[in-house]
């Protein structure tokens, strides 16, 4: 029984002497399994948290918005038979006046029932009380709106609600699940809670001010059969049924933007969790395998004399998948404690982003367990080749001295010229890359993918911006946007022509449509131009404006597949505005925008679909000064039938924010991910190769080398390989963006594929650093190399 | 000592400086908590063109001589002088460029870079020395040209020593140090690589130092230093040098 005691302290003794190599490998083990717990615990916390939201406090399965609902067209649909629950409530805008904001605040009023009862999209109150008695000006706010702006129970706010001033009191704040993601109302893509109003209000006091007495504007319900077609056919039914009631939006519950964003942003976490510390773990288990096989190699006579001694075949594979069960456990220790600590860190950090109810970081037995089997098993699954070959060995002949290592040539000598020109040294290089085929490939292999993952963030990065500027400096020109409830006359552009300080006025109409072309529909929006326009001014890909003609559509790319049309095709068309009559449209022209959805024509042809003569609901205005001041503000927002007025600088700056903000601090986690993986891969490589070739490097210093040159022959070796890894990474990263710019083409909008040369450059600049720092540790190691000991006569 | 004296009479008629000098060096190794004296106060000196034999079994600190006389260790007291230069007192960078084109070894594994022809193996050497032998004059000297673009694993031992002695050979040394260097081969081979060593000594002049426990071997030495237990216990001086070829290996 002494036997494995023994033979176990050698095991430990082996690794303290390549205790540094063990360290390096476990540092990234424990990376890879730190990202694995770490991500996946935040993502089954942020899925528990939502859920649990979602359900205590109902989010609707679907939503429907209506002009004027009465109690009995409720009544009516409620029978039908994919509804399981229907509620209405009444939507209606409102301008929140505060002293901290320069303009007024476009906000969403919504009713509540005056006597608390559970309700779809309920409330969760995080400060003060329900309503109270029967007095009408009261509200509670949604509670990031509350947050931004100091406002708690108790204090009141003025608030502009279907043209009447109202002073309200602030009665509670609270949470809501149709708003975790707050989205201004007036569209963009950023939360800005701080701009984003919700004033929850008692149901009979927003129908009285809306004049909805007894009625409602917006329908909320549960359906029997939540997936996505049978859904949609409840939808469609249920549309045609409220037809009279003036149908303008359905939605399922997954297209409401913040369910929507929420998602998307667990099934990337998802993604990350699983891609990252896959790559990781991978490359512990190839380096392992390196290493593990060097060790027997070097062991052969050790390995030989266990045997002759009795040692079973089972004991040596025991004893060498020791070692990967060390590397594995330990590392897969290190990266539990790791990934609790992301998993705290990534808790607090989505708590700040999400408008979720306070959550913990939870433990999960089962995914600790999980990752600590993923964590061994990789490691081990790299000793395993070793350790069999070294139960393999044969110990009378494994006793003996190895056979002199082969020399032999590689296919480079047969091209003479260049061979004969090369210093013995660069011989050296080059004959140990091809003669170790599979250690070279690993080194090339983890620098590709830590470039490719540099290069494909970065211009991923470059891809939103690229986005942001096409959007808001190339499509975008105007300084105001006023959005109209209403499509309204010419007369509007003389009207706010006359304000002081506006140098342009541009007309839009902007319609949700049904397009349709035989069994094929999508609903998307129309927008209508003016001739000549220059304040939004659609650009193909190309970055050509689009070209509107007087008659018919012109159809972004992805909408005319979706349709199945060409150019030349009529659509049908039924605008959710105005007389909601059919019509035929012909299809002009099909255009390639990153705007997937989008459908373009004349102004003045659009107004004619909607049975008018010249409409308009959205003004674009130009300013002599960008930034408006607060006076001209206030007398757009105060003007009858505006709903909201944008301005496209402030959207801009903070969506810019929000970008810097999120990719700076993940590209700095990625950058220090790959420069981890580069030096732990290419540094392990050269301590393999040097260990390897210790005898070498012996002579090389009798012969009156110096160090730097010996270390010259490693570094070579080393930035060979690197190169190769890291110039077919720029080329692998390309197509990564390729493959990801198509994997994230939604229907919405597109990611246009951009390759600026700095991102490349700047991608294959970490890594030349990571790669040079591994570099100083080799110098170190020849340097320090008691390559005297290599001349004491062998064991 | 007579005889000694005046032996050393004559060598100080044709070179009264020695080339290199040992002088009262020790050494002493630290395992662990144990010192472990390798050398113990040895006094030797080396002549231009003479063949000096370091003769003891194993364990009597012979390499540790060898690896002090070659800048490859330094004494714990003692001086190295070659010439006017102290390996004692010299750094690192001197002590290699002091191997570098003073000293040529030939070592009992051969130790060739496995990964590099003949020819190559040989190049290690040149590339970095002041006025190198061409590499294949080298390797034609140990007889050895048409062998110039094999691997050390098709040569056999004999070859493979052959080539470690036109490397040391090859960078122009002031000085051949051999440690054991038939010391891994059968009696035949190793005759015949002491008789390349013995040429090398005859005709092209180099001083050779080898170190071995085959008594044979000093009945070709000028001089032999027998050294036991980390001291020098006996330096005899022969007359008459017989050849390789003629010793009953």
């Amino acid at each position: 029984m002494r036997m494995v005691p023994t033979v176990l302290r050698s095991l430990l003794r082996e690794i303290r002497q390549r205790l540094g190599a063990i360290l390096l490998l476990g540092a990234l083990g424990a990376v890879g399994s730190g990202l694995l717990v770490g991500m996946l615990a935040v993502y089954y916390d942020l899925d528990a948290s939502r859920a649990r939201f979602y359900r205590e406090q109902r989010l609707a399965d679907f939503s429907l918005s209506l002009k004027r609902a009465p109690r009995s067209a409720l009544e009516q649909v409620r029978r039908h038979p994919g509804v399981r629950h229907l509620e209405g409530r009444v939507r209606i805008e409102a301008r929140v006046d505060l002293p901290d904001s320069p303009e007024p605040i476009t906000s969403t009023a919504l009713s509540l029932p005056r006597i608390r009862r559970p309700v779809l999209n309920d409330i969760l109150l995080v400060s003060g009380t329900w309503f109270e008695g029967t007095r009408d000006d009261q509200t509670i706010l949604n509670d990031a709106f509350a947050r931004a702006h100091d406002l708690r129970p108790g204090d009141h706010l003025e608030a502009l609600i279907m043209g009447r001033q109202q002073r309200l009191l602030v009665v509670g704040t609270a949470l809501a699940p149709e708003f975790v993601y707050v989205l201004p109302p007036a569209g963009g893509m950023v939360p800005d809670p701080a701009r984003t109003g919700v004033l929850y209000l008692p149901l009979d006091t927003l129908q009285d001010w809306a004049g909805l007495n007894g009625a409602f504007n917006e329908f909320l319900g549960l359906a029997w059969d939540l997936r996505p077609v049978p859904l949609r056919n409840t939808l469609k039914d249920l549309e045609r049924q409220l037809d009279p009631y003036g149908v303008a939006l359905s939605l399922t519950g997954e297209e409401m933007p913040s369910v929507q964003f929420l998602a998307n942003e667990l099934h990337e976490l998802q993604t990350s969790a699983t891609l990252l510390p896959a790559l990781c773990l991978g490359v512990v288990g190839l380096v392992l395998h390196i290493v593990t096989g060097r060790m027997v190699t070097q062991q052969r006579t050790t390995i030989g004399t266990l045997r002759a001694l009795g040692y079973t075949r089972t004991f040596i594979v025991r004893h060498y998948l020791g070692y990967g069960l060390v590397v594995g456990l330990g590392s897969a220790l290190a990266g539990l404690a790791l990934g609790l600590w992301i998993q705290s860190a990534m808790v607090r950090l989505y708590q700040d982003y999400f408008e979720l109810p306070p959550f913990q970081p939870a433990l999960y037995p089962g995914l600790l367990a999980g990752a600590l089997g993923v964590g061994v098993l990789f490691a081990m699954a790299g000793t395993v080749q070793a350790a069999l070959r070294a139960s393999r060995m044969n110990p009378a002949e494994a006793m003996r001295p190895p056979a002199p290592e082969k020399g032999g040539r590689i296919f480079l000598e047969r091209v003479r010229v260049l061979w004969e020109f090369l210093p013995f040294w660069g011989k050296l290089v080059l004959r140990s890359i091809f003669r170790n085929p599979f250690r070279s490939m690993v080194a090339i292999l983890t620098s590709l993918a830590a470039t490719a993952l540099l290069v494909e963030s970065l211009c991923m990065m470059a891809a939103m911006h690229a986005m942001i500027d096409h959007e808001f400096r190339h499509t975008s020109h105007q300084d105001l946007t006023v959005a109209l409830r209403e499509p309204v006359g010419r007369d509007i552009l003389s009207e706010l022509g006359a304000l002081p300080g506006i140098t342009e006025v541009e007309p839009q109409l902007v319609v949700s449509a049904d397009l349709s072309r035989g069994a094929r529909e999508k609903r998307t929006g129309l927008t209508g131009l003016v001739e000549g326009n220059r304040l939004f001014t659609p650009l193909d890909e190309q970055g050509q404006p689009l070209r509107v003609p007087e008659e018919g559509l012109v159809l972004a790319r992805k909408l005319a597949e979706i349709l199945g049309v060409v150019p030349g095709d009529t659509l049908r068309l039924r605008p959710l505005i105005g007389t909601r009559q059919i019509r035929e449209a012909p299809v002009v022209a099909v255009v390639d925008t990153y705007m997937g959805l989008g459908a373009w024509c004349r102004l003045e042809y659009l107004s004619r679909l909607i049975g008018e003569d010249w409409a308009a609901n959205a003004i674009l205005l130009d300013l002599a000064n960008p930034r408006p001041d607060r006076a001209l503000l206030e007398e757009l927002a105060r003007r009858p039938g505006v709903v909201g007025v944008e301005q496209r600088v402030r959207a801009l700056e903070k969506i810019q924010q929000l970008m810097d903000q999120n990719f700076g601090t993940s590209l700095f986690i990625l950058i220090l991910f790959s420069g981890l993986l580069a030096f732990g891969s290419v540094l392990n490589t050269a301590m393999v190769s040097l260990e390897e070739r210790q005898r070498e490097v012996g002579t090389l210093r009798v012969l009156g080398y110096t160090p730097e040159r010996v270390a010259l022959v490693f570094a070579t070796e080393i930035a060979l390989l690197s190169a190769v890894g890291i110039g077919l990474g720029l080329w692998a990263g390309v197509g990564l963006v390729h493959l990801v710019v198509q994997a994230y083409s939604r229907e919405l909008f597109r990611l246009p594929a951009v390759i600026p040369p700095e991102a490349l450059f700047q991608s294959a600049a970490v890594m030349v650093l990571f790669v040079a720092l591994a570099q100083v540790v080799v110098w170190r190691l020849v340097a320090r190399m008691p390559w005297l000991a290599v001349f004491k006569v062998r064991e | 000592m007579a005889i000694e004296g005046g032996e050393r009479k004559t060598h100080m008629e044709a070179q009264p400086q020695p080339l290199l000098t040992v002088r009262s060096i020790s050494k002493i190794y630290r395992m662990g908590e144990v010192e472990v004296p390798a050398l113990r106060e040895v006094d030797l000196e080396i002549f231009e063109s003479e063949f000096l034999v370091i003769l003891g079994p194993s364990g009597s600190g012979k390499s540790t001589l060898l690896n002090m006389i070659g800048g490859m260790d330094r004494p714990s007291s003692g001086q190295v002088l070659f010439g006017e230069q102290d390996l004692t007192r010299a750094s690192d960078r001197q002590l290699t460029l002091f191997r570098r084109h003073q000293i040529g070894f030939v070592f009992q594994f051969f130790n060739l870079v496995p990964s590099l022809t003949a020819l190559e193996n040989v190049q290690v050497a040149t590339d970095i020395a002041r006025d190198p032998l061409p590499a294949r004059e080298a390797l034609r000297i140990v007889g050895l040209e048409d062998r110039a673009s094999h691997f050390p694993s098709q040569l056999s031992g004999g070859q493979q020593q052959r080539v470690a002695i036109a490397r040391a050979l090859s960078a122009n040394p002031r000085l051949l140090l051999c440690d054991e260097p038939t010391g891994n081969l059968d009696t035949a081979t190793g005759a015949q690589v002491m008789e390349l060593l013995e040429r090398l000594n005859q005709d092209r002049g180099k001083t050779v130092v080898v170190i071995t426990h085959n008594a044979l071997v000093s009945r070709m030495a000028n001089r032999t230093a027998e050294i036991r237990d980390g001291r020098i216990v006996r330096l005899d001086i022969q007359q008459h040098r017989e050849s390789a070829r003629s010793l009953p290996w």
